[in-house]
């Protein structure tokens, strides 16, 4: 697992470097989510928007959207396939995305179409926690992320 | 940083939203951060990415006035929006802004509140997102991520059409119509309102200008549209005008409306055995700051509706304290209700916090 300061992010999961969206590889297909940083950096999410199931979405395009902490923004996918499953709960309930990020706070199943060559650039196992480390220490530095106690983020 | 500058004067009603969308779906690696300023020939309605346009919008009164209605990408609500608001933009790289949304409207507000400052309007950022003059707000913003680009949209307050505004949003009953009207009143301002009369267009636009460059610590690059841009406009022009964009299914419920935050007038229903209770309130940081009541349901003497809710003015929304005060008014004024228990208003009033808007 890679864990900088309240940011927790499990190393057995695949990471888009540049939207925090993770992806992990099931039976059926990717499952995909936001993963701790990303949600801090967005605030409450009130609303989630989801392309309908059977919809092909390509790597780095969006698959829904998010409106959260007045803010709305694209939620992108990790790679190119077809969306085979939603996550209800998450849509009844978009609180989950901040509070359960890899568990119930997942978004949808992604049955993959070009699986290795997408996960080329993910971060992945011992990537995970240098990128991370790198990426707070950038924006903390940078002042583009508060320190630590005046975080509010779980 | 090379920050490039559009002041674009009056535009055409669709393309004061169209224009920062085409800038930031057109950018690139090589596109400079981009802060763009106008002013909408005409006045429209703008509702927010993920709203429900029928849900929204009285869409009668928009068409007997000749108000267009565009849906936007960044979220929100619905706003009636025309001449009187300069609009400002920041079309930048992420990577060039803060990562917090919080910081980003820190950083977007200042200079706007500076320029305020500047023609002495007290003026301060609330956080999250607004802009205040004492208990009234002063302008609004949003954050979007579209494209390559982080948006961050806001406005100069020369003047606000609140009996507009209030006609355009659909509502789910007249009194709720006339408090949104009178909390908009209340508790929206403008540099008119505050200084007496519009201070001069250009001497605002120049301080805000300056005031910009000071917060971003750079020189603004006065700048133009490029060809790429452009192309990229017109699509949208032709987009946000067609019934599909306007009309998709939206889903973000906003049963209520928020006039600033921590402020919202929010409406709620409860059947009791006498009759049909309807609670219309004003909401301060989730406790009851005006309300009115009505319905189908016997009161009597009639007159002592208004003192149960100017009574109830301050009340938390919790269902056993607002049961026993409304009990003891029952008690001292001894008012006839049938079939209407203390607990029956209770329970329309906690409904409130329910629907207040997400």
């Amino acid at each position: 697992m890679a864990q900088v300061k309240e940011f927790f992010l499990p190393d057995d999961l695949y990471y888009d470097r540049k939207e925090h969206i993770w992806g992990r590889i099931e039976a059926d297909g990717v499952r995909a989510g936001l993963d701790a940083f990303g949600a801090c950096a967005a605030g409450t999410f009130a609303y989630i928007k989801l392309l309908p199931k059977g919809r092909q979405v390509q790597k780095g395009r969006p698959f829904g959207s998010m409106e959260a902490g007045k803010y709305v923004g694209p939620l992108k996918a990790p790679v190119s396939g077809t969306i085979v499953e939603h996550n209800q709960e998450v849509l009844d309930n978009p609180r989950l995305a901040n509070t359960d990020h890899y568990d119930h706070g997942w978004f949808v199943v992604i049955a993959p179409s070009n699986l290795d060559a997408d996960l080329a650039d993910l971060a992945h196992g011992g990537g995970v926690l240098p990128w991370l480390a790198a990426e707070v220490k950038e924006y903390e530095e940078g002042g583009k992320l508060k320190p630590q106690e005046e975080r509010e983020c779980a | 940083m090379r920050v490039r500058l559009l002041d674009l004067g009056s535009v055409p009603y669709v393309e004061s939203q169209t224009i920062y969308h085409g800038v930031a779906y057109a950018m690139t690696d090589a596109s400079p951060n981009t802060i763009s300023l106008m002013s909408p020939e005409s006045p429209y309605v703008s509702i927010g990415f993920h709203q429900q346009l029928e849900k929204e919008i009285d869409l009668d009164y928009c068409a007997k006035r000749g108000l267009p209605v565009l849906r936007r990408e960044v979220g929100g609500g619905a706003v009636y929006l025309d001449r009187g608001q300069l609009f400002m933009h920041f079309i930048f790289h992420r990577e060039d802004l803060p990562r917090k949304v919080e910081d980003l409207y820190k950083l977007f507000i200042r200079p706007i509140v500076d320029t305020y400052r500047g023609f002495g309007i007290a003026a301060e950022h609330r956080p999250l997102n607004d802009i205040v003059v004492g208990s009234r707000k002063i302008g609004g913003t949003g954050i979007a991520s579209i494209g390559q680009a982080m948006v961050v949209a806001g406005s100069v307050m020369f003047d606000f059409d609140a009996e507009t505004m209030s006609q355009a949003l659909k509502v789910s009953s007249e009194k709720m119509r006339d408090k949104v009207y009178q909390s908009l009143q209340d508790y929206m301002t403008t540099m008119t309102r505050e200084l007496g009369a519009p201070p001069p267009r250009d001497e605002v636009r120049a301080a805000l200008v300056a005031n910009l460059g000071k917060s971003l610590g750079v020189e603004l690059e006065p700048g133009a549209l490029t060809a790429e841009e452009r192309k990229t406009i017109r699509g949208l022009n032709r987009r946000f005008a067609s019934s599909r964009w306007l009309h998709q299914k939206g889903g973000l419920s906003r049963r209520g409306i928020t006039i600033k935050g921590g402020l919202t007038v929010v409406e709620a229903e409860h059947k009791a055995p006498g009759g049909l209770i309807r609670v219309t309130a004003r909401l301060k940081d989730g406790d009851i700051d005006d309300l009115s009541i009505s319905g189908d349901f016997t009161f009597h003497p009639a007159p002592l509706l208004g003192h149960l809710e100017r009574s109830l003015r301050g009340q938390r929304l919790d269902a056993q304290g607002l049961a026993a005060a409304i009990r003891e008014f029952y008690a001292v004024t001894g008012v006839q209700a049938p079939g209407v228990a203390p607990e029956d208003f209770a329970n329309a009033l906690v409904l409130l916090r329910e629907n207040q808007p997400a």
